[in-house]
C-alpha cells in the first residue's frame, strides 16, 4: 500500500477545538431554549430602539436607536464574526417574534423556486446601502426606528407565508452580510465524525426529530436546507443550533477551521452547490466587497465633490440620481472593468481554460476577505472611537423618562483617541489584504498548476487596487458627522 | 444631521456685556453640526435651544 494513500491518524491535539467543550458554555448550546434565551434581551433592546428612535431626542448621538444601530451592533457584528462566528444571527430578534407568531399562523407556501438563489437578497443589500446614503440613517433616530419596524414587519410577511427559514435564506441583507463575512470566521457549525454520519438512518439533523407513531417534528432539522454531513463552511448557515438540538448522537459541535478555506473550496455544498456556479453568490461577494468601499466614501469629504460635480454634469439638484450614478460606478462599472481586465489576463497569460465570467466568479472570493477588512476598519472605528457613548446616551434615556438612575449624562464620555484606532483601522486593512492574497494564490494554484503565479498576478492587482483605495478612504477628512454640546 | 459617537465639543458662554453672551467653539471637523445651547434662567428656570449650523467645510 502507497504510505500516501493511508490516512494520517487524528490524534487529539489535531482535531479541531470545539466551542461545545467548554464546560457551560457546551450545556448552553445543547439546551434547546438557548437561541430564545440569547435572543429575548436583543429583542428587549430592539424595542427600546424603536420606542427612543420615534418619541427620544431627535438628534442621533442622543438616541438610543442610532447609537446603538450605527456604532454599537455594526461594531460588534463585525468583531464576533472575525472573532468567532455568525453568533448575531443566532441571537436575531426577529426570529425570536418569527417563531412566536408561527404558534398561530402556519405558513403553507413554498419559496418561489425561481427565488432560490441571491438575488433578490443582492438587490436588498445594494438598497439597504442606498437607502443609508439617501436618508442619512445614521443622522436620524426616527427613520432608524422605522427600518427596524420595517424589517420586524418583512419578518413576519415573509415567513408568514412561506415555509422554513425563507426570509433568512433569501432576503435578509443583514443576513447576507453576515454569511459573507463568516466565510472568515474561526469557527462553524459542524459534524465531529463523518462515520457516525454515515452510519445514520434518521438524517434528524435536516429532517427534524419526530414522534415515532405520529411522525410530528418534535425538534426542527435545518431550515436552510444545509445537511450537515454535507455542509461546507458558513454559507447561509445562521449558527441556529437546531441541528445541534436534533442530531441525536450529539456529533455536531462548533468547531474552530482555518478562516477562509472554504473560499478555496469548490466541492459541492449542501443548499448551496458548487460556489464557482453561483452568479448570485458571486454577485453577493461583489456587493460585500465594492460596497465596503461605497459605504466608507459616503462619509468622506470627497464625496461632496464628486455629488456636486455630477450634479452639474447631469443638471439635477436632487441627491437620488447622484447617489444612484454613483452606486453604479462603484458597484457594476467598476467591478466590471477590473474583474473583466483580471480574468481577461489570466486567460491570455496563464492559459486558463475558463471563460470570462466562470473566471470572475471563481476568483471573485477570493476578494472577500479585503471587503471584510474594510469593513471591520470602518465600522470598527465608530465602535471604537464611540465605545462609551452608550452610557451618556443611556443616562439621558432613564433621565428624560424621570428616572436619573445612572445620574447626570456625562456626555464627554465618547471612546478611544483616533490615533489609536486608526493604527487598529491600518491592521484589519493589512489582514484583509493579505487574506486575498492568500486565497487568491490558493485559487491559482488549483486553476493553473503550472503557472499560478501567472494567475495569481492579475487578481493580487485588484486586491492591491482596492486596498489602496481603503487605506486612501480611511485617511480622508470625514463630513456630515459630529455634534457639537455646550455644558 | 450628525453622526453617534462623534466627540462632542463644550464650551462656556461669558457674559461681555449685560445680555449678551459669547462663547468660542471650533469645529473639528467638515460637515453639520448641532449647537445645544442650555441655559438656567435668573428665576432658576431651565432653557434649552438647538442651533442647526450645517454644511462647515474644511479648512
Amino acid at each position: 500500500m502507497n504510505p500516501s494513500s493511508i490516512p494520517a491518524l487524528e490524534t487529539p491535539e489535531s482535531l479541531p477545538f470545539d466551542l461545545m467543550r467548554i464546560p457551560g458554555l457546551g450545556h448552553l448550546f445543547r439546551w434547546r431554549y438557548a437561541r430564545p434565551l440569547l435572543q429575548a434581551p436583543l429583542l428587549i433592546i430592539s424595542i427600546v430602539m424603536i420606542l427612543h428612535g420615534l418619541f427620544g431626542p431627535t438628534i442621533a448621538p442622543k438616541n438610543l436607536a442610532t447609537t446603538l444601530s450605527w456604532l454599537h451592533f455594526r461594531g460588534l457584528l463585525v468583531l464576533v464574526l472575525l472573532c468567532a462566528g455568525n453568533f448575531f444571527c443566532l441571537a436575531c430578534p426577529f426570529m425570536l417574534v418569527r417563531q412566536a407568531a408561527r404558534r398561530f399562523f402556519k405558513p403553507r407556501f413554498d419559496w418561489p423556486r425561481a427565488l432560490r438563489n441571491k438575488w433578490l437578497s443582492v438587490v436588498l443589500f445594494v438598497l439597504l446601502l442606498f437607502t443609508y446614503e439617501l436618508f442619512d440613517l445614521w443622522s436620524s433616530p426616527w427613520w432608524t426606528a422605522w427600518l427596524i419596524l420595517a424589517y420586524f414587519v418583512t419578518v413576519l410577511v415573509v415567513d408568514g407565508f412561506f415555509k422554513h427559514a425563507s426570509f433568512c435564506k433569501f432576503v435578509c441583507p443583514i443576513g447576507q452580510f453576515n454569511f459573507v463575512a463568516s466565510t472568515l470566521s474561526p469557527f462553524e457549525v459542524k459534524v465531529r465524525n463523518q462515520d457516525v454520519c454515515t452510519s445514520c438512518h434518521t438524517l434528524d439533523c435536516i429532517r427534524g426529530r419526530r414522534e415515532p407513531v405520529s411522525d410530528l417534528v418534535v425538534i426542527r432539522g435545518c431550515e436552510l436546507a444545509l445537511f450537515q454531513p454535507r455542509k461546507v463552511g458558513n454559507m447561509d448557515c445562521t449558527f441556529c443550533l437546531d441541528c445541534v438540538h436534533a442530531c441525536p448522537h450529539d456529533n455536531i459541535g462548533v468547531l474552530s477551521r482555518l478562516p477562509g478555506t472554504e473560499l478555496l473550496t469548490d466541492s459541492i455544498r449542501s443548499g448551496i452547490g458548487y460556489f464557482s456556479r453561483r452568479k448570485d453568490l458571486a454577485a453577493l461577494a461583489i456587493v460585500f466587497t465594492f460596497g465596503a468601499l461605497v459605504n466608507a466614501f459616503g462619509m468622506v469629504s470627497p464625496v461632496y465633490a464628486v455629488e456636486s460635480w455630477l450634479g452639474r454634469m447631469l443638471h439635477v439638484s436632487h441627491e437620488a440620481p447622484v447617489l444612484g450614478t454613483i452606486f453604479t460606478f462603484f458597484l457594476i462599472l467598476e467591478p466590471v472593468l477590473l474583474l473583466g481586465m483580471a480574468a481577461w489576463v489570466t486567460r491570455a497569460w496563464a492559459g486558463s481554460q475558463r471563460a470570462l465570467l466562470p473566471l470572475i466568479v471563481r476568483y471573485t472570493y477570493g476578494l472577500v476577505p479585503m471587503g471584510f477588512g474594510m469593513w471591520l476598519a470602518h465600522y470598527g472605528f465608530h465602535f471604537l472611537t464611540g465605545l462609551y457613548t452608550i452610557m451618556p446616551v443611556t443616562q439621558s434615556a432613564l433621565a428624560s423618562l424621570g428616572w436619573p438612575l445612572l445620574g447626570e449624562p456625562r456626555w464627554a464620555l465618547t471612546g478611544l483617541p483616533e490615533n489609536i484606532v486608526r493604527v487598529i483601522e491600518i491592521g484589519f486593512l493589512l489582514l484583509g489584504f493579505a487574506g486575498s492574497l492568500a486565497v487568491t494564490y490558493g485559487l491559482a494554484e488549483d486553476d493553473s498548476p503550472h503557472k499560478p503565479m501567472r494567475a495569481f498576478i492579475p487578481w493580487a492587482t485588484v486586491g492591491l487596487v482596492l486596498w489602496v483605495a481603503s487605506v486612501w478612504l480611511i485617511f480622508q477628512p470625514m463630513e456630515m458627522r459630529a455634534t457639537l454640546m455646550s455644558g | 444631521m450628525s453622526h453617534a459617537g462623534m466627540s462632542p465639543i463644550f464650551g462656556e458662554a461669558k457674559e461681555v456685556e449685560p445680555g449678551r453672551y459669547q462663547a468660542h467653539l471650533t469645529f473639528e471637523m467638515a460637515g453639520d453640526w448641532v449647537i445645544l445651547l442650555h441655559a438656567i434662567l435668573p428665576g432658576g428656570q431651565k432653557l434649552e435651544r438647538q442651533i442647526d449650523v450645517r454644511g462647515v467645510r474644511p479648512n
